[in-house]
């Protein structure tokens, strides 16, 4: 009953929705043209797959060319925002330095800068890249500043007093103690990198990319191909969150009993 | 005893200052430790006793006064110094292992050199078995030792003990105790070994500080020429204890009163 709970009623949902919306839009009760069904939609998906077969498939070259971006632009992101993290949180004259760029660049939408990269670095990865990094940066940065200022002062001492130098005690207490902090800030960063990426694709992309998938087919009406760009956004940020993410928190805090 | 002390404290006071009031921890203390013996400094809640150490830790500076350790001013942390934490102090996400490798590596031994130094401690503390155990899944007893041992394994002069089983129950506090002793033997490191417990100190040490109530002061010296193996209980024993007693009861009283915080720990174990 437990496992009917945890995995069949969710499954359930997404099966009744998909069903209903299958049988509205074959009856024509619902507009097939704006919603076209499910089966419609993988059937278009599918002709995406097979375009440029059989050497290589259409569709595969989006993903990569999304995953890409997103590996490279959270990686920089990741490790931007861990250095700028750590110095902010041990230091507080530089976390007061800068914190009024901070505060101004946080809430800036990337796709709003993308005008100005695109104009500064060009079309194409350059600026989908540099943008998606910095999406995934603030809220590492700010997560993991957090994180070191909450640290336990014995276990500085603790460290100071067997002789660690200060790199050593960044690397070796502040980080490890922040890491709860750093998987949020991860999590939340890892969100924005990928919205942003999708996003900035739209107006920046030049030959492929999921984002560009989707814009491109939108302006010929190939509502199916959108509907299942969309379902793929979600899938994959399921998948990476779940699998990757989670795997991490197991792996370090819940190991280490730092959460419940 | 050797004629040189290997820790002094001259004329040492501190006061902490924040926006409001200053408060006078220590006021003018004067003290010499020699090399391999146990000394246990005792005083009523807020004297200033964790203070002391911390000077000597290197963790605070004095306000005036110095801190000599082996002929010289002690002016920040360092591995010539082991530190052994109330609350243990360990490192979450290091293992048993871990944790006493850590000031090892830190200080230039290679690793596989440190793992096997650390495998001497962790058979001196009977931690076997536990190597790859993190810190959590541990009982109290079991973290202090490995805070123990963390702190002997790179082999300070000084170990300095911060009411290190204030936080344990009474059964494994007395076995604590009684290891401490055998370690102490076969190490022979100069202890500095802070508590409440009046027969906590008579057990451990060679020689009692009694500290005044804030701000602190030596209020008396007591030695303790017991032999070990001691007991709890027979006549020399509680004669020591007496005369500690003596000297702690009046600055209790003054504490106390000094103080809203009332602290009911002195006579307990």
């Amino acid at each position: 009953m437990k496992q009917f709970q945890k995995w069949l009623l969710p499954v359930l949902f997404i099966v009744l929705l998909l069903g209903a919306w299958e049988v509205l839009a074959r009856t024509h009760i619902i507009n097939g043209a704006l919603f076209p069904q499910p089966s419609k939609i993988a059937a278009e998906i599918q002709s995406v797959h097979t375009r440029e077969l059989p050497e290589r498939s259409l569709l595969l070259k989006h993903i990569e060319a999304t995953t890409y971006r997103l590996v490279i632009a959270s990686s920089i992101g990741i490790l931007a925002g861990i250095v700028a993290g750590l110095v902010m949180g041990i230091s507080p004259a530089i976390y007061r330095f800068f914190n009024p760029l901070m505060t101004a660049l946080m809430p800036i939408p990337g796709i709003a800068l993308a005008p100005l990269f695109i104009v500064w670095i060009g079309f194409g990865n350059p600026t989908i890249i540099s943008l998606g990094g910095l999406a995934a940066f603030f809220p590492i940065a700010y997560n993991v500043t957090a994180g070191v200022r909450s640290v336990d002062p014995q276990l500085v001492r603790a460290a100071t007093i067997s002789g660690s130098t200060r790199l050593g005690i960044a690397f070796q207490v502040y980080l490890p103690w922040a890491m709860g902090y750093l998987l949020t800030g991860v999590k939340l960063g890892l969100a924005r990198c990928w919205r942003t990426i999708i996003a900035v694709e739209f107006i920046a992309a030049t030959n492929y990319g999921l984002g560009y998938m989707i814009w491109d087919a939108a302006s010929y009406l190939r509502s199916g191909i959108v509907f299942g760009g969309i379902a793929i956004l979600i899938v994959f940020y399921f998948v990476l969150e779940k699998g990757v993410l989670n795997l991490l928190e197991a792996q370090t805090i819940r190991r280490w009993g730092m959460v419940k | 005893m050797n004629s040189e002390p290997i820790v002094e404290i001259k004329g040492v006071s501190k006061t902490f200052t924040d926006s409001h009031n200053n408060v006078h921890a220590l006021t003018n203390v004067d003290l010499e430790f020699w090399p391999s013996t146990f000394n246990v400094i005792i005083g009523p809640s807020g004297c200033g006793k964790s203070t002391l150490l911390y000077l000597v830790a290197g963790f605070e500076t004095p306000t005036t006064g110095q801190v000599i350790l082996n002929g010289e001013e002690v002016k920040e942390p360092g591995p010539d110094r082991g530190f052994v934490f109330q609350d243990y102090a360990l490192f979450p996400w290091r293992t048993v292992l871990g944790n006493i490798t850590f000031g090892l590596t830190n200080n230039g031994w290679k690793r596989k050199e440190a793992i096997e130094r650390a495998r001497e401690y962790i058979r001196l503390m009977n931690l076997e078995g536990f190597e790859n155990a993190f810190p959590h899944t541990l009982s109290g007893g079991m973290k202090q030792r490995v805070g123990i041992a963390r702190a002997l394994a790179y082999d300070p002069l000084v170990l300095l003990m911060d009411e290190p089983f204030g936080a344990l129950d009474a059964q494994t506090r007395k076995y604590m105790q009684q290891e401490l002793v055998r370690i102490w033997q076969e190490t022979k490191k100069t202890v500095l070994f802070i508590t409440h417990s009046v027969i906590e100190a008579v057990y451990l040490a060679d020689r009692i500080v009694v500290m005044t109530a804030r701000p602190g002061q030596v209020k008396g010296i007591v030695d303790v020429d017991l032999p070990r193996p001691r007991n709890y209980t027979g006549d020399d024993y509680l004669e020591v204890r007496e005369k500690v007693l003596s000297l702690l009861e009046e600055e209790v009283a003054k504490g106390i009163k000094d103080s809203l915080a009332s602290d009911n720990t002195l006579f307990t174990d």
